[in-house]
């Protein structure tokens, strides 16, 4: 089932009230005395290494949202101390916080979702945990499984991204494949040998996924993620079911940590699996590129060659970086930027193969990504995903809830996107989807379209008119209460008498100075038609328009 | 909704089609459409199809079963520990005169009499195929078979274009849409209760998504809704309407579209009758036939006469603990069939709407241990009062392991193209011959091509 109950009731509940409030209609008087603003803080001393608009475009790319303070804060130090200061920050791991709720009957995937959002919204490793939420939209596990009885355990599963968000993929390959939670969800997890007698051969399901979505792809890739044509102008497939079948022979014998035997499993859902001879397939197995594992290896000693057949893959560079670069950067990067980045995966300037650290230093680095060059192309830029959009708005006014959680718990009834709750392994989108229309016939993908439809963007606005429209800190009746997280905008209300600078001010915070001239002459002349007095509404009604329209919707 | 607010609508909805934004695409679209040349079955009575996509791939070998001693024997040595007892299946009488019989898994019991009252057909061994092929053609390797057999996502795509050779991704309903739509409306033809999906996509249309809610007004933006939202929505489309970007326009013109066409299908919807008591369980794929029962209740009002729904059902991929899952897939997709089909009775629309089944491949016949992997052929289901049900229509394959239909590990070679099988039901939708050519292009290597199973 994909939607819950309990969200459609809550939803329509929050529409109900949304509505009644605007039926108020001008908002200012609704609200209670907020405190005043801040005074602003004090100008730097010294010349900036990088300038607001640069830092603020940065950040969205590198974390999940750009606040006054972070943009200052870059702008000071500069990207090579910034990385280096989010590379050197311990991990904000997840499971450890979700184990704080008690596991009752309580407990759901609900409260894995706080975690996150408490985590993105708040926490300071921000390029780890963004990195993090990238993998896991490559390296899949969805709660829309029989994964959803065991939050803890999804959770521990995400901290294997978050732990090796900045170390190197062949490990982070191994930590993956030997998950429970994937052993699970792909079920590797009690994959036997071969009865011959039954009719039984193992099972296909983690060895064609491993490759097809989390190294290597389906067709041969060059280095710069162009596809390989053969002598008739075909792509030239990078496996056959005989090298799926070798991999699913290699994938036998691995079950639950420390159970008492194969038939008496610990269920251990945290630990690596481990491997149970007796139930391992010992023959010789064929797999990618006619390498061979010849007979009589063990469990881990196959996996090892295997795991290493796939990384040393040459389709795991360009696979990897472009999917990487899709998620950070924009959605049709060029073929030389992506050969940069691969050239990086391949060897990171020390003969290093599978550095994550150098890879994602090497996304965000690029002149592509960086230099103003690309901010009057049309074929650059993404669509933002749905939860960073919310992160986005929510970060950049210190949001929070009395309680001091973050419970948003129907983003994907809303957006069709929550953390590990994809519709399948193939994720929330392809990285070649291709809506109808302009974007098709320019021959551009566009990954984030596939959850841009009417229904999705309706639900999306509507949970953003009422986190502006009725989302601010101060609020108080019907609409209140102590998990609703509120947006602070008293920085904005300060500025509400000077439209433009209002609008300046929100520029440099969304769209990083990028709003072209257009939408500041509709937003301030949309201000100056609501009374000066109703400095509040000035603001929420431009927050809204600012956060729905398409120039902070597309990042560039 | 009062008549005050339902007036108010219209009149919006007016203007907002009339802005400049929505005539530069809807002048685009004709253009295109008026190239196509008009279809000779745009006229007509209103017509639906509700492709029940299960997702994952469907061991529906297991669906229709043989059940005469020795049938039962070759099936369940080949299938093992994934065999339904004998005893447990559901005896049915289908009208083709068959060597063998058959029977259903029980867990289809809930259209086990829709079966028998030739409400139901079956059509067997239906795959991806680019033209028919035999074992040996296939060893041989000089026949063209379709690209990556065996992967979810690429037989996805191949079920939901017909077209796998095509650079573009159109969908075989898309392009149905982009020759019969009337195109006089923002509302397309095919509507999707499942997100983006490539087969409603065409060169020109694209699905309209909505929900088994409905379709919800945007608060803040929805004409109509509170003072002030004509406005914020007429400062978005001005927005879109100057963007040079591809992303930021396609953005901003699904914000429009969803804003006009939730106007359009609520007002509707109004007066269409309560459904979902008619659905036995609560799950997304009843709560979504029911609001699809509600839309064709009220088609008379919507702009379009033919529509094309599409509902996404998962949890097909049994590669382990198959046993349980299937058993629960299969009799919570029947019995939201059965339940449909009394919804539809109830407003006498049970013949002007055929329902059927796609799925991205069978599954291997042979086991992994507790499940089955990523096989070929399988078997579909159509359902409707324009069926001629109670019959089997394809070839029965050999369930015999190794046999000259099964390619590997029980991956059975498709002996009907699912071109055929599609054909068949847009035939009946109102395609002429020469346009069935041009909607599946591979059609014309097969020879067969309406398969009988519709009136």
């Amino acid at each position: 089932m994909r939607f819950f109950n309990v969200t459609q009731i809550k939803t329509s509940a929050f529409i109900a009230i949304l509505l009644t409030y605007l039926s108020a209609c001008g908002g200012g008087s609704e609200e209670t005395e907020v405190d005043p603003p801040p005074p602003p803080p004090p100008p730097s001393p010294t010349e900036p290494l990088v300038s607001e608009k640069q830092s603020a475009r940065f950040l969205t790319q590198s974390t999940f949202g750009a606040n006054s303070e972070s943009i200052a804060h870059l702008s000071e130090i500069g990207y090579d101390a910034w990385l280096s200061e989010q590379f050197n920050l311990p991990a904000s791991l997840h499971r450890p916080l979700v184990e704080e709720y008690p596991d009752d009957d309580e407990l759901s995937q609900k409260h894995r979702y706080e975690v996150w959002w408490r985590t993105v919204l708040t926490h300071d490793d921000q390029l780890r945990q963004r990195i993090a939420w990238a993998l896991s939209q490559i390296f899949v596990v969805s709660d829309k499984s029989a994964l959803v009885l065991y939050p803890y355990a999804v959770a521990g599963y995400y901290d294997i991204l978050v732990q090796n968000a900045f170390g190197n993929y062949r490990d982070l390959l191994e930590e993956v494949t030997l998950s429970p939670m994937m052993g699970f969800y792909l079920s590797m997890l009690g994959n036997e040998k071969p009865n011959l007698e039954l009719n039984i051969r193992p099972d296909e399901n983690y060895a064609r996924e491993v490759m097809q979505l989390f190294s290597i792809g389906l067709v041969k890739l060059n280095t710069n993620g162009s596809v390989i044509l053969d002598s008739n102008n075909q792509p030239i497939p990078t496996y056959d079911q005989d090298v799926i079948k070798g991999f699913a022979h290699v994938f036998t014998g691995w079950s639950f940590a420390n159970g008492a035997s194969w038939y008496e499993p610990s269920f251990d859902l945290y630990n690596s699996m481990t491997a149970y001879e007796d139930f391992h397939d010992t023959g010789e197995k064929i797999l990618l590129d006619d390498f061979v594992i010849s007979a009589g290896g063990d469990a881990q000693s196959d996996l090892e060659s295997a795991l290493d057949n796939i990384f040393n893959h040459p389709n795991v560079g360009p696979f990897i970086a472009h999917q990487l670069i899709q998620r950070l950067v924009t959605s049709n990067p060029t073929a030389d930027y992506i050969e940069r980045v691969a050239s990086t995966f391949n060897d990171n300037g020390q003969g290093v193969r599978g550095d994550l650290k150098a890879v994602v230093t090497a996304i965000l680095m690029d002149d592509e990504a960086i230099t103003e060059t690309n901010l009057n192309n049309d074929n650059f830029g993404k669509l933002k995903e749905p939860l960073l959009r919310f992160s986005q708005m929510w970060r950049a006014f210190d949001a929070t809830a009395d309680s001091g959680k973050y419970f948003f718990d129907f983003s994907d009834y809303l957006t069709g996107q929550a953390p590990l709750s994809a519709p399948s392994v193939f994720n929330f989108y392809s990285p070649t989807f291709q809506p109808a229309g302009d974007i098709s016939d320019a021959d551009l993908v566009a990954p984030e379209f596939q959850i841009l439809n009417e229904s999705y963007i309706t639900h999306t606005l509507n949970w953003i008119a009422g986190s502006t429209y009725v989302g601010y800190k101060g609020l108080t009746g019907p609409d209140y209460n102590e998990d609703r997280i509120l947006i602070d905008i008293s920085a904005e209300r300060a500025l509400a008498s000077d439209p433009s600078a209002l609008v300046e001010h929100l520029d440099l915070l969304l769209l990083s100075g990028q709003m072209e001239d257009n939408m500041k002459t509709e937003l301030i002349a949309s201000i100056e038609v609501i009374p000066e007095s109703e400095d509040l509404f000035r603001v929420v009604n431009t927050l809204f328009l600012v956060l729905a329209s398409p120039q902070y919707s597309i990042q560039r | 909704m009062n008549n005050k607010r339902r007036s108010f609508i219209k009149k919006s909805i007016l203007s907002t089609v009339g802005s400049a934004s929505w005539m530069a695409t809807n002048n685009q679209f004709g253009l295109v459409s008026s190239a196509l040349a008009t279809s000779s079955s745009k006229a007509g009575e209103n017509k639906s199809l509700v492709c029940l996509f299960l997702l994952g791939g469907n061991d529906s070998f297991n669906m229709v079963i043989p059940s005469s001693d020795a049938g039962h024997a070759t099936y369940s040595a080949t299938r093992q520990n994934m065999a339904i007892a004998k005893d447990t299946l559901l005896s049915i009488s289908p009208s083709n005169d068959l060597a063998e019989t058959y029977g259903l898994n029980p867990a289809l019991e809930p259209i086990h009499s829709m079966f028998e009252q030739q409400k139901i057909a079956f059509v067997n061994n239906v795959g991806a195929l680019i033209q028919p092929v035999t074992k040996a053609e296939i060893l041989l390797g000089n026949t063209p078979l379709p690209p990556q057999l065996f992967s979810h996502n690429d037989q996805q795509r191949h079920w939901q274009t017909a077209w796998p050779q095509q650079s573009q991704k159109t969908g075989w309903a898309g392009r149905m849409a982009d020759l019969m739509a009337d195109t006089s409306t923002q509302l397309s033809m095919n509507v999707s209760m499942f997100g983006t999906n490539t087969m409603q996509t065409g060169f020109n249309s694209t699905a309209y998504t909505m929900s088994s809610e409905g379709a919800p007004l945007m608060a803040a933006l929805s004409p109509g809704v509170e003072d002030g939202n004509e406005s914020r929505l007429a400062l978005i489309q001005r927005l879109t309407q100057d963007a040079t970007h591809p992303m930021q326009k396609a953005y901003g013109n699904t914000i429009s579209r969803a804003s006009d066409l939730a106007q359009l299908v609520n007002d509707a919807l109004v007066d269409a009758p309560e459904m979902k008591s008619f659905f036995t369980n609560v799950n997304s794929v009843s709560d979504e036939l029911a609001m699809i029962a509600q839309m064709i209740a009220v088609e008379k009002q919507l702009p379009q006469e033919k529509q094309i729904y599409f509902v996404g059902v998962g949890g097909w991929d049994t590669h382990d603990n198959q046993i349980v899952a299937h058993a629960n897939a299969l009799t919570n997709l029947t019995q939201a069939m059965s339940d449909f089909n009394d919804a539809l009775a109830s407003i006498n629309k049970d013949s002007e709407v055929t329902t059927f089944t796609m799925s991205e491949f069978g599954r291997t016949l042979t086991s992994n241990g507790d499940g089955t992997d990523h096989g070929w052929g399988g078997v579909q289901m159509v359902m409707g009062g324009a069926v001629n049900g109670g019959q089997f229509y394809g070839q029965l394959p050999d369930l015999t392991l190794n046999s000259d239909d099964d390619i590997a590990d029980g991956r059975m070679i498709p002996t009907t193209s699912m071109d055929q099988y599609v054909a068949t039901i847009a035939k009946w939708f109102g395609l002429s011959d020469s346009e069935l050519l041009d909607i599946f292009p591979n059609l014309v290597n097969f020879e067969n091509r309406n398969l009988g199973f519709m009136m």
